[in-house]
């Protein structure tokens, strides 16, 4: 399951992820290497379930390489709530705090690479450090504005309005998401999908 | 209880007295603080000084608490009435949620991200709300670790919240989002137009009135 590094060259996941809370916060060295230094650097092949169904989780992760799709089951159906991009942190939150099993599976779409740290070592670093703790929180409130423009914002659009969105907040992923599960997401027919998608290259070939 | 009731109704209807709004505002904290310590435990100094910087105000049914566009400067803790927060699509009205009292709401973070609210926060009610500044909020966070704990884990737990809901909503027949609205914010049938409810279940009011005979049945 654990596999080596795609051969394509990449940022180090490290590095990677210390810019990325070097963007949201002012945090100080010596903190910031402590965060790191709790990380394990983690990697995946395509279609592998990182978080599974009724899972409590136990690690917080960070996206350094590879596309995450979060959905669930109803009716033998999959509904796909979001998804999760290089960059993005994710770990089942709801279930962590509630301690509750998840009813997410976050599952790879392409080979990724994760850093991921146990939630009792990032309430532990939170406890000691009151720098830490308040990065967390930046990271949490840009994230909480992100999906806000992701999920809420599909909220009473028709298909091909959210499909539009679709492509303006996935804009540099989009071709890298199978079709079927962009459908899934939408919560149209693959069909509808591809109905959609035509008329939008129909009209730009106008 | 009663008494009580009517004293809300001189509030809004007059200005009311400063030892009596003192009173309410004691009375209103109360009621921020055991929403606060659901979460986290806190000491209690640190707690107080959090209180201290939030004051009470009261605004008429219909007003607009934040608007469209604007920076929102305040975070709002409900103590009386009910929220009703939207926005427009193609100049439709689409309502995102309701917040009642214990809630709270805040302009999703336009005070960071400096963009216009694109969300209206209108009472459905007169409405009794503690508000902090977020320019308060902030300079205590840095000063008191305690008091940044107690935000991150209230905003965690909020958004987590409100997120599994929103997933969930996603997979729901139009009966079971409206037993998960009753289920959520109990029946706030008689307090919120059936229009507003209507348009956040995503239905007309027709499937709505269908739905709910049906619930009442049962």
């Amino acid at each position: 399951m654990i596999t080596q590094n795609p051969k394509k060259k990449e940022k180090n996941p490290k590095d990677f992820l210390a810019e990325t809370i070097r963007k949201s916060s002012s945090i100080s060295s010596v903190n910031l290497e402590k965060l790191l230094a709790a990380c394990e650097v983690i990697t995946f092949d395509k279609n592998t379930q990182i978080i599974k169904e009724g899972d409590i989780v136990d690690y917080f992760y960070f996206i350094s390489k590879g596309i995450i799709r979060v959905y669930y089951h109803n009716d033998g159906k999959e509904i796909v709530d979001w998804f999760a991009e290089e960059g993005c942190f994710f770990g089942n939150l709801f279930s962590y705090i509630m301690k509750k099993p998840g009813i997410d599976i976050y599952e790879s779409i392409e080979n990724v690479t994760l850093l991921r740290i146990k939630y009792t070592m990032m309430e532990q670093l939170f406890k000691e450090s009151h720098e830490i703790e308040s990065a967390a929180l930046k990271i949490m409130q840009e994230h909480y504005v992100k999906y806000v423009e992701r999920v809420h914002s599909l909220k009473g659009l028709a298909a091909e309005e959210k499909y539009h969105l679709f492509t303006e907040n996935y804009a540099s992923y989009i071709n890298r998401i199978p079709l079927k599960f962009v459908a899934d997401y939408l919560g149209i027919t693959s069909e509808t999908l591809s109905r959609i998608r035509s008329s939008k290259k129909s009209k730009k070939a106008k | 209880m009663l008494g009580y009731n009517i004293f809300l109704v001189t509030f809004a209807a007059t200005e009311m007295t400063l030892q009596a709004r003192n009173l309410l505002e004691d009375e209103a904290k109360d009621s921020l603080k055991k929403a606060l310590l659901k979460t986290v435990k806190v000491d209690n100094t640190q707690l107080n000084l959090l209180l201290d910087l939030f004051e009470l105000v009261s605004y008429k049914r219909n007003y607009e608490v934040i608007k469209e566009n604007e920076i929102a400067e305040y975070f709002y803790f409900i103590y009386k009435g009910i929220i009703k927060v939207y926005f427009f699509k193609n100049d439709k009205p689409v309502v995102e949620r309701f917040e009642k009292e214990g809630g709270f709401f805040g302009g999703n973070f336009t005070h960071l991200t400096k963009k216009p609210c694109t969300h209206v926060y209108e009472a459905l009610e007169d409405v009794y709300l503690l508000r902090i500044k977020y320019k308060d909020l902030d300079a205590l966070c840095k000063k008191s670790h305690d008091i940044e704990r107690l935000y991150r884990v209230t905003m965690e737990f909020f958004h987590s919240t409100y997120a599994e809901r929103l997933s969930s909503f996603k997979s729901l027949s139009s009966e079971e989002r409206y037993h998960e609205l009753m289920q959520h914010y109990g029946d706030i049938t008689n307090r919120v137009p059936l229009k507003d409810i209507a348009n956040y279940l995503n239905m007309t009011p027709e499937t709505l009135s269908r739905v709910r005979s049906k619930y009442d049945r049962y």
